[in-house]
């Protein structure tokens, strides 16, 4: 239902001087939404007389201090906060200038690049290296065995110039049978450090599974005298004999090198390579 | 009086230049606000005194107003008035707020009264403006001076004491029938004089 014009002077007029309050601010705000043109105007017109109001007020003169102050509150709202370190060093590396940024940033991205070449150059040059490295080990591994081999050999022939040096030694000769005539061999032995040395030659290689067994034949009756493997016929050719007690060559029969399964067996089963025979 | 109603639409000086002031007070410009003091402060001052009554107070609030234009000056749009009704308003606003505060009226209210001798600088580096707001506050002055007392009585303790009808009626200890009544004829007679119309 629209408000009558007495009412809505009265309620306008407190309205446009700000004392309308509660359930009438409400009704008269409602009354709004449907006012005409004459009533809109009365309230642009009375809140302009509200307006000419505050010139009915002294003026007076605020102490200076007043101006300063709020002069000096936006100011410190206007001067720029301490920079943070990081807006420090952004600041000095001239990041926050567009122009400057993009340079440095360029910058790094070509250094960035170079040191990933640099480290893909290093990666290569390490591989190479870790190859040499491994062809130097394997070397040197070939050496030590080589050295070992050397070693050994060594060793062989100080036991045979111990054996040589004796003032009694005794030789026996053994030649090849019919499956290695060619075969060659020598028993020396020095029957009082009741020490002896097998010389060989012209044996060939056993396979894996085998053994060389020599043999002292003593009263027709063969006796294990150890056993030993060639795998290079040119190099292997001294062989120290632990298990040769005898001192007498007379009560010898002979000496004889059969091919025997891996470790020896305790009578002669393979083919005789070698037989000989003291020479009394 | 035709002459008044204009200067009083367009406000204390020139419009634009007050508009530009305060689009200069967006961007910054401590100067402008500097301006925008000089011209106004004064006259706000004057008027958040007539309502809060005490110095310290007023002076409070108007460095909280323009704290306030400076903070929000993008606020102001020309196109819902000028630069005078926007200031105005403002301290109306916080000078109402500030007697309405329970800690304030524990203080209680003292000192300058309404209507004292106007204080204006004679070195007033506008002194244009200041004839302006002078002829046009004598002008208002004259207006209130043709209504009856209980007109003006009203009026005045609506929008200098930010009271209700209600609180004017037990103020003055009449019938709210009486303040609604008196202060619509007040209001009324007020139109025909400052815009002319009837």
């Amino acid at each position: 239902m629209a408000m009558d014009r007495e009412k809505f002077e009265e309620l306008c007029a407190a309205y446009a001087l700000g004392a309308l309050e509660g359930e009438e601010l409400r009704e008269f705000e409602s009354a709004l939404r449907t006012a005409d043109d004459d009533m809109k105007r009365l309230l642009f017109e009375f809140q302009r007389v509200a307006l000419h109001l505050p010139v009915v007020a002294q003026e007076a003169t605020p102490s200076p201090r007043i101006k300063q102050r709020i002069l000096e509150r936006i100011h410190s709202d206007t001067v720029p906060q301490p920079q943070s370190m990081f807006s420090k060093l952004v600041s000095l590396l001239g990041f926050d200038n567009p122009r400057i940024g993009f340079a440095i940033s360029f910058a790094l991205i070509i250094v960035t690049m170079g040191i990933g070449y640099y480290a893909f150059l290093l990666r290569n040059a390490i591989h190479e290296r870790d190859q040499r490295i491994a062809v130097i080990q394997q070397e040197l591994s070939q050496q030590q065995q080589h050295f070992t081999v050397l070693q050994t050999e060594l060793i062989r022939k100080e036991e045979l110039l111990k054996v040589l040096q004796s003032p009694r030694i005794e030789v026996v000769i053994m030649n090849g049978k019919e499956i290695n005539p060619s075969g060659y061999g020598k028993i020396i032995w020095d029957p009082i450090k009741k020490s002896a040395i097998l010389q060989i030659s012209n044996l060939p290689a056993v396979p894996k599974d085998k053994d060389y067994q020599l043999w002292v034949i003593k009263d027709q009756k063969p006796i294990s005298a150890g056993v030993f493997t060639v795998n290079d016929p040119l190099t292997e050719t001294l062989f120290k004999i632990e298990q040769l007690v005898e001192t007498d060559k007379k009560s010898i029969n002979a000496f004889a090198i059969t091919l025997e399964p891996k470790g020896g067996v305790p009578q002669p089963t393979g083919q005789m390579y070698l037989l000989g025979t003291p020479t009394l | 009086m035709f002459f008044y109603y204009i200067l009083a639409i367009i406000g204390h000086g020139n419009a634009a230049d007050e508009a530009e002031l305060i689009n200069r007070i967006t961007q910054r410009d401590e100067q402008a606000l500097g301006k925008l003091y000089d011209l106004y402060s004064k006259l706000l001052y004057g008027f958040i005194l007539s309502i809060v009554k005490k110095e310290v107070e007023a002076e409070d609030i108007l460095q909280e107003l323009f704290v306030q234009i400076w903070e929000k000056a993008a606020l102001f749009k020309s196109s819902r008035g000028n630069v005078y009704t926007w200031l105005m308003t403002l301290a109306r606003n916080r000078a109402i707020d500030r007697i309405r505060s329970k800690q304030y009226r524990a203080q209680g209210q003292v000192n300058s009264e309404f209507g004292v001798e106007s204080i204006v600088n004679p070195d007033d580096p506008s002194p244009l403006d200041a004839v302006m707001i002078r002829e046009r506050s004598e002008v208002v002055h004259l207006a209130l001076a043709t209504l009856p007392v209980e007109q003006r009585e009203v009026i005045q303790i609506a929008y200098f004491g930010g009271h209700s009808q209600s609180e004017i009626a037990a103020q003055l200890n009449v019938p709210l029938g009486t303040v609604k009544t008196r202060m619509r004829q007040g209001m009324k007679k007020l139109q025909i004089h400052l815009m002319g119309q009837k």
